[in-house]
């Protein structure tokens, strides 16, 4: 909401600080652009063109005052990433279809990734919450797992563990508590987007 | 709408969750992705859940470091296990086989073979007394996690179809006791894949 109010403000104000509207709108919305992308294209690098590319067409479309209700701007944001994803999608085709017809066996996809949100996370942060991890107990460990990386359904964690849904979230709840915690003692605030 | 405290998404995390994993319907990505753009506890949620899932899919850095430039006492542990085993060779009738375990685990050593085939990574071990689960993990030479595929059996097939052809990939097996905890694993080895 406070994002949402500079914006508001940076927006109205008269020099519309260009640097500092697209700090706000690049701390806003840049994972969620990210995933986004990555998703769909499944290539962290041409994620990041995409998430780019959406900032500089909000920022001017702002600047210009084709977004007359701010409250609209996630949805204008979302709409903008699509738009350049579907391009980049047909432009990829497009492409496809030029190797196929010269006979290249080679893969046209040159950065596909398995787990393309998860490549989202860099090095550094996956090494603190996997020290984390290491630190916490294993039943909570295997909680975690269960949940994140077989990303199982709530009833199905809880039927395997014996208790209901409501006593699995309060499991949850203090296994993501101790998680944050370690991390907080470890490193104090994590230095990228978000926090665990 | 208070967003901090109310969000159907966050609440029941259910598809929050499956979203991060990558097991969401288009249909179902769409809708929450036109949600998330407006929501910050799901954003927050949301990098949570990619977090913890690229962490628990992350090998250790420091083993995969070792094995690739394993460490002077370990060259030389090596150097002697090897000179024992050859001069207890020597002792020994030829028909006497020596298994000599890679690395040591009090559960046994895990031993798997692989192999590439149509596309393919096929892969097969050994039981482990105690493991619940085998992990069967894919990575790139850089240490980044491609695959992983968790099973009771001891046989997995992981596609390599829409990988990236040429790189040169690496796996291992991890044999996971009920809790949670990794009892042995394979070394890690290399898929020779040609471009």
């Amino acid at each position: 909401l406070a994002s949402r109010e500079r914006i508001n403000r940076l927006t109205a104000s008269a020099d519309r600080s260009a640097d500092a509207l697209a700090t706000e709108l690049t701390e806003r919305f840049w994972l969620r652009l990210r995933v986004f992308a990555a998703r769909r294209l499944r290539d962290r690098n041409v994620a990041e063109d995409v998430a780019q590319e959406t900032i500089r067409r909000v920022l001017e479309a702002l600047r210009e005052k084709r977004v007359d209700n701010l409250d609209a701007l996630p949805a204008f944001v979302f709409q903008t990433a699509r738009n350049i994803c579907l391009h980049h999608g047909r432009s990829a085709h497009r492409e496809t279809g030029a190797l196929r017809r010269f006979g290249s066996s080679q893969s046209f996809v040159t950065g596909e990734e398995a787990d393309p949100l998860s490549a989202l996370i860099d090095r550094n942060r996956r090494e603190q919450v996997r020290g984390a991890l290491e630190a916490m107990r294993p039943e909570d460990r295997e909680l975690l797992r269960m949940l994140y990386v077989d990303a199982l359904d709530t009833a199905e964690v809880a039927a395997r563990l014996g208790i209901d849904s409501g006593a699995l979230r309060v499991r949850k709840h203090r296994a993501l508590q101790r998680l944050a915690g370690i991390l907080g003692n470890v490193s104090g605030r994590s230095g990228t987007e978000g926090g665990v | 709408v208070n967003e901090a405290f109310e969000c159907l998404y966050a609440d029941d995390d259910d598809l929050l969750r499956k979203y991060a994993a990558g097991k969401v319907t288009e249909s179902e990505a769409e809708r929450f992705e036109e949600h998330l753009f407006g929501c910050d506890r799901c954003r927050t949620e949301l990098e949570q859940a990619m977090a913890i899932r690229a962490a628990m899919q992350e090998p250790s850095r420091a083993s995969l470091l070792q094995w690739r430039f394993p460490s002077v006492a370990f060259v030389a542990a090596a150097a002697a296990v090897i000179v024992v085993v050859f001069g207890l060779l020597q002792l020994r009738s030829r028909d006497q086989v020596i298994v000599q375990p890679v690395r040591g685990a009090k559960h046994g050593e895990l031993a798997a073979t692989a192999l590439v085939s149509g596309g393919s990574l096929s892969v097969n071990w050994n039981s482990i007394p105690g493991a619940r689960d085998y992990t069967v993990q894919l990575f790139t030479a850089d240490g980044s996690p491609l695959q992983s595929m968790r099973t009771s059996d001891s046989t997995a097939s992981l596609p390599l179809g829409s990988l990236p052809s040429g790189a040169p990939l690496y796996w291992r097996v991890q044999a996971i006791d009920e809790n949670g905890v990794v009892i042995s694993s394979s070394p890690l080895q290399r898929i020779a894949r040609p471009r």
